[in-house]
C-alpha cells in the first residue's frame, strides 16, 4: 500500500480481500477511487486502487477449474496451464495482454478468437470474489462449473469496466488444448466470408476460431489429428482446391496468425476503437455502410471474430468520423461501445443504438455504489444517457 | 384514492386484470382451477393462489405486471411448472401470470443460427422445429418435451449434455423481459456482445424474482455429424469415479457422462428393462458426439480408459434405438426409485467431479448411520448428484431421518466445496439453504442487485433468499408431479 485514502490522490495496492475492504471501507463520504489493473502514471488527483499485488492462485487439474486472484498475469497462467495440457478462453493473447492482471482483463470485458468456441470468456466464469464500493466483501458462483445457487455476478462483473465492485479473484472453467490445431488463410471480402462460414456451419465444420480482417479470413479448426484432417478436407471442398492447395498454418498450441496480427493492430491503432455486435449476417450491411459512404478511403478498419458477431472498428482520430460511424450505427440499429480511449472526451463509451436496460443499469450502479465513489466510464456513460432527453 | 388493505387491492387487481387480457384468460374465484395452479414439480410445496392470468402476449403480461406494480401485488410468472424446486409456488395473496399458452416461434434464422420464441414454446420444440435446418437448441433439462424456454431463462437450466455445451446462459443471446414495474427491456443482443452492463446474464437462473420473460433470442448449433454412446459396468464407483478422472484427463469432453449406483440400476431396470446389468456396482453412460472422424477417435480412447480402469463389461449402442433404450433407462431414474420404496427424496447438489467417489462413500455412511437406502444417479462429468434417499412415510422417524440424511447431503456437497444445487435451482427449497454457501455479504450484494430491478420486492418474494419465516418450515417428502405420473415428464 503506498498512501492512504484520507491523503489525497493515492496509489491503493491491497495485498488480500480484507485489506481491500478496509481500504474501500476507510473512504469518507465524497472520496472517490477508481478501479485500475495496476498502479497507472500520477495523473488525475484521483485515488485509484490496483489488483497487482492480489496473488495466489487454486488449480484443480482434474476438475478442470482454476480460482486466481485478480492480479495474476493472464501470461503466468497460460504458461501455469499449459503445463497441464489446460488453456482459459483467451487466445491468441497479445504481448499487452499477456501482461495484463486477471482483474483488468476480466474488467475490459475483451474478446479473443477463443470466443469462437467456447463463448465470451465470462461464460467461463464460474465465480467471482469482489469488494462493494462500501467495503463489503461479496462472492457468487463457486468452484464447480454446475451452479445454479443465487444470482450470477460473476458475469456481471465482466465488462463492467470497474463500476460495480473491485474484482479480487475469480473462478474458472478450463479447457483441455487440442491435440492438434490448424489455421487456413482465404482471401475473402466480407460477403464472401459469410457464405463461406454459412457454408462450413452446413458441412458440419466446426470452427474453432473465425477471424476477418483486411480482407482476409482465417478459420481454425481444432482436435484429434483425424478430425482435424477431415475438416481440412471439408474446407479444401469448399474452396474447390486441394488440402495441399490451402494456405494453412499449424501449431502454436492453436494461436491463430491473423488473430493474432489484427489484435497487435487494434492496440496500436491511433483512433478510436469501437465494438460492435451483430448477427453474422449484419456484418455484410456494416461493412457495405462503411464502404458505400466512404469512411474506409478515410481510413475506417473492421475487424471482427466473424462467426460469433463481434467485431471491431477502427475511426482514425479527427475528421468527424466518429460521429459519422455513430450516424451509421444509429441507421442501422446497432449498439457500439468505444473500448479505446476508454474514457472519451465527450464521456459516453456508448455509440449507434443505446443498449438494452440502460435505466435499470443505473438503478444497479446507485444500488452497489449509492455514493458514487467508483469512478468509471461505464458509470459516467450509463448516467450520461440515463439524464438524456428522450 | 389509495386501497389500503391487502383485500381491497386484490379486489381492485381482481376487476381490472379482466380488461387488460382480452386474448388470453383470468383464473378468479375457481377453486379447482386455481389449485392446479398451486405448486411447481415439487409438490410438497403448495399455495393456491388468488388469480391466475393466461397471457396469450407480451403487451397482457406487460399489462398485468403493470396493474401489481401499482397496487402492490406480488406475483410469480409461470412457464409449465415442471420446476423441481418450489420456485414457481404463487406468493400468498399474490397472482400467477403464466406464459405457457405464448408458444410462437418468432423467426428463424438458419443463416445466424438464431431463433426468436415466445416464452411458453417448449424446450424440445426448438429443436424439432430447427431440425429440418440441421440446427438445434443445446440444453436439454429431462422435462425438455414439455418444460418452456421461459422456465429455462428463470431457472438457467442444464441437462445431461451441458457438460460438453453448456446451460441455458451460454445458449440465450438476449431477453424481453417485463420487469416489475411494469416497464419492458431487452436485455442482451443477436450478438453475444452488447454494450454496458451484462444484465441478461444475471436474470438468467433469477428464478423469477426479478421480472417475467415475454420473448428469448436462442442461439441454435448444428446438429453433430456422428453420436456415439456407450454403457460401461463396474464393480465399484470408485472405479467408475476413476474413469471419469480418466476420461476428462485424457483431454476428452463427452457429450455427457452418467454414472448410476447399483441401487439406481436395480430401480431403472424394473422400470424400464433398459438392459442394465444388475451384477454391476456401477455404471457409466458415455456419449461422445461431433464431426465423424473425432467421434471415432475419442470414442476408442474412452473405452480404454473404462478398460484401464476396471470396466467389467462395456455395452456399446449398435443404433439409435439402443441409445434412446439406454437414455430411457437414465431418465427413469427418479421414477423408477418408486418401485424400490413408497417414498424418496430427490435431492440435488454439486460436488467438484474428482470428490464423486468419495462422496459416495459418505453418502452411504450417512445412509446406514440412518438405516436408510440411498440410490445414487449422477451427472458425473460435471459433479451433479442426485441422491434419491429411500424410506417408509408411514413411519415417523423414517420420514424424519431422510429429511436429514437429505439435508446433510447438501451439507456435505458445500462442505467440500460444491453447490447446494446444480440445475433444480433454490427455490422455495433451498432459500434456508442459502446461508451454508453465501454469507451475509454475498446475500447483501444479492439484494442490491434484486432491489435494483424490483424495489417493491413484488416479484416471487419468498423464494431463493432465507426469510425467518420461510425457515421455520418443515420441507417434506418428494412426490411425483402430475405430469410424470402421466408419463408427460422424466425426472432428469
Amino acid at each position: 500500500m503506498s498512501g492512504a485514502p484520507n491523503q489525497g490522490p493515492a496509489i491503493l495496492a491491497p495485498a488480500s480481500s480484507a485489506e481491500a475492504s478496509q481500504m474501500l471501507g476507510s473512504f469518507e463520504p465524497g472520496q472517490n477511487v477508481r478501479i485500475k489493473g495496476e498502479s497507472p502514471a500520477p495523473d488525475v488527483g484521483l485515488a485509484t486502487i490496483v489488483c497487482a499485488n492480489l496473488h495466489g492462485y487454486e488449480h484443480s487439474p482434474a476438475d478442470q477449474t482454476l480460482v486466481a486472484a485478480a492480479g495474476e498475469r493472464l501470461g503466468a497462467i497460460e504458461g501455469m496451464l499449459a503445463e497441464h495440457g489446460q488453456r482459459i478462453p483467451a487466445f491468441p493473447l497479445t504481448a499487452r495482454e499477456r501482461n495484463m492482471t486477471l482483474g483488468a482483463w476480466l474488467a475490459s470485458g475483451a474478446d479473443t478468437a477463443a470466443a469462437q468456441r467456447y463463448g465470451r470468456f465470462r461464460e467461463s466464469m464460474i465465480g467471482a470474489e469482489f469488494i462493494l464500493a462500501d467495503g463489503t466483501r461479496a462472492h457468487s458462483g463457486g468452484r464447480v462449473i454446475k451452479n445454479v445457487a443465487g444470482y450470477d455476478l460473476a458475469k456481471l462483473m465482466a465488462g463492467s469496466l470497474g463500476a460495480l465492485a473491485f474484482v479480487t479473484a475469480a473462478s474458472l472453467r478450463l479447457y483441455p488444448l487440442p491435440r492438434r490445431a490448424a489455421r487456413v488463410t482465404v482471401e475473402a471480402e466480407i460477403p464472401r466470408a459469410v457464405a463461406l462460414v454459412d457454408q462450413a456451419h452446413r458441412a458440419g465444420i466446426e470452427l474453432a476460431t473465425c477471424e476477418w480482417g483486411g480482407g482476409q479470413l482465417e478459420i481454425g479448426v481444432e482436435g484429434p489429428s483425424a478430425a482435424v484432417e477431415a475438416a481440412l478436407r471439408k474446407i479444401a471442398d469448399l474452396l474447390d482446391r486441394t488440402v495441399g492447395q490451402l494456405e494453412l498454418s499449424e501449431g502454436d498450441q492453436g494461436s491463430p496468425a491473423l488473430a493474432s496480427r489484427l489484435a497487435e493492430e487494434r492496440e496500436s491503432f491511433a483512433g478510436t476503437i469501437v465494438k460492435v455486435g451483430t448477427r453474422l449476417s449484419g456484418v455484410a450491411g456494416l461493412h457495405q455502410a462503411i464502404v458505400s459512404r466512404g469512411l474506409a478511403e478515410r481510413g475506417v478498419r473492421l475487424h471482427s471474430h466473424l462467426a460469433v458477431g463481434i467485431h471491431y472498428l477502427g475511426v482514425p482520430a479527427g475528421d468527424g468520423l466518429d460521429g459519422e460511424v455513430d450516424a451509421i450505427l444509429r441507421s442501422m440499429r446497432l449498439a457500439g461501445q468505444r473500448i479505446a480511449p476508454t474514457a472519451p472526451a465527450d464521456g459516453t463509451i456508448f455509440l449507434g443504438r443505446r443498449p438494452g436496460g440502460l435505466a435499470t443499469m443505473r438503478r444497479l450502479l446507485d444500488s452497489f455504489d449509492p455514493q458514487g465513489r467508483l469512478v468509471s466510464p461505464m458509470r459516467t456513460s450509463i448516467i450520461t444517457e440515463t439524464e438524456m432527453p428522450g | 384514492m389509495p386501497i389500503a388493505s391487502r383485500s381491497g387491492r386484490m379486489e381492485e387487481f381482481k376487476r381490472r386484470v379482466v380488461e387488460l387480457v382480452p386474448q388470453g384468460e383470468c383464473i378468479i374465484g375457481d377453486a379447482a382451477a386455481l389449485s392446479s395452479y398451486g405448486s411447481d414439480g415439487l409438490i410438497r410445496f403448495r399455495q393456491t393462489p388468488e388469480v391466475v392470468v393466461l397471457a396469450k402476449s407480451a403487451g397482457e403480461i406487460h399489462s398485468a405486471v403493470k396493474l401489481c406494480a401499482e397496487l402492490g401485488i406480488p406475483f410469480v410468472g409461470r412457464g409449465s411448472g415442471t420446476g423441481l424446486s418450489g420456485g414457481a409456488v404463487p406468493p400468498p395473496d399474490g397472482v400467477v401470470i403464466a406464459a405457457s399458452a405464448m408458444k410462437g416461434i418468432l423467426e428463424i434464422d438458419p443463416v445466424d443460427r438464431i431463433a426468436v420464441v415466445e416464452p411458453g414454446v417448449a424446450n424440445l420444440v426448438v429443436s424439432e422445429r430447427t431440425a429440418p435446418f440441421g440446427l438445434y437448441y443445446a440444453p436439454d433439462p429431462s422435462s425438455q418435451s414439455v418444460c418452456s424456454i421461459g422456465g429455462n431463462v428463470a431457472e438457467n437450466s442444464g441437462g445431461a449434455h451441458c457438460l460438453k455445451y453448456g446451460f441455458t446462459t451460454n445458449h440465450v443471446l438476449a431477453i424481453e423481459v417485463v420487469l416489475p414495474d411494469g416497464s419492458v427491456e431487452v436485455l442482451g443482443g443477436e450478438s453475444p456482445f452488447e454494450p454496458g452492463l451484462d444484465l441478461r446474464s444475471s436474470f438468467l437462473g433469477s428464478e423469477g424474482t426479478l421480472g417475467i420473460v415475454t420473448k428469448v433470442w436462442l442461439r441454435l448449433l448444428s446438429r453433430p455429424e456422428a453420436v456415439r454412446t456407450l454403457v460401461a459396468d463396474f464393480d465399484s464407483a470408485e472405479s467408475a469415479g476413476a474413469a471419469v478422472s480418466a476420461i476428462i484427463a485424457a483431454g476428452i469432453v463427452p457429450a455427457a457422462i452418467e454414472m448410476m449406483d447399483a441401487l439406481a440400476i436395480e430401480a431403472c431396470e424394473k422400470a424400464v428393462g433398459a438392459g442394465y446389468s444388475l451384477d454391476a456396482a456401477a455404471a457409466l453412460i458415455v456419449e461422445v458426439d461431433g464431426p465423424r472422424e473425432e467421434v471415432d477417435a475419442l470414442y476408442e480412447e474412452v473405452k480404454s480408459a473404462c478398460v484401464s480402469c476396471g470396466t467389467t463389461k462395456i455395452r456399446e449402442a449398435a443404433d439409435q434405438a439402443e441409445r434412446s433404450r439406454i437414455w430411457l433407462g437414465r431418465k427413469a431414474a427418479f421414477a423408477a426409485a418408486g418401485r424400490l420404496a413408497p417414498a424418496y427424496i430427490v435431492q440435488d447438489g454439486v460436488v467438484p467431479r474428482t470428490a464423486l467417489a468419495s462422496i459416495l462413500g459418505r453418502i452411504a455412511e450417512l445412509a446406514d448411520d440412518a438405516g436408510l437406502r440411498v440410490a445414487n444417479v449422477f451427472h458425473a462429468g460435471d459433479g451433479n448428484l442426485h441422491p434419491l434417499v429411500l424410506y417408509n412415510p408411514d413411519s415417523p422417524e423414517e420420514s424424519e431421518a431422510a429429511e436429514r440424511v437429505a439435508s446433510e447431503i447438501v451439507e456435505l456437497c458445500v462442505e467440500i466445496g460444491g453447490s447446494i444445487t446444480g440445475e433444480h435451482g433454490v427455490g422455495l427449497e433451498k432459500a434456508c439453504s442459502m446461508a451454508a454457501m453465501f454469507d451475509s455479504g454475498d446475500l447483501e450484494a444479492m439484494q442490491r442487485l434484486r432491489i435494483a430491478f424490483d424495489a417493491q420486492g413484488i416479484a416471487n418474494p419468498g423464494k431463493v433468499f432465507p426469510t425467518p419465516r420461510l425457515c421455520g418450515d418443515t420441507p417434506g417428502r418428494y412426490r411425483a408431479h402430475p405430469l410424470e405420473l402421466s408419463g408427460e415428464a422424466i425426472r432428469f
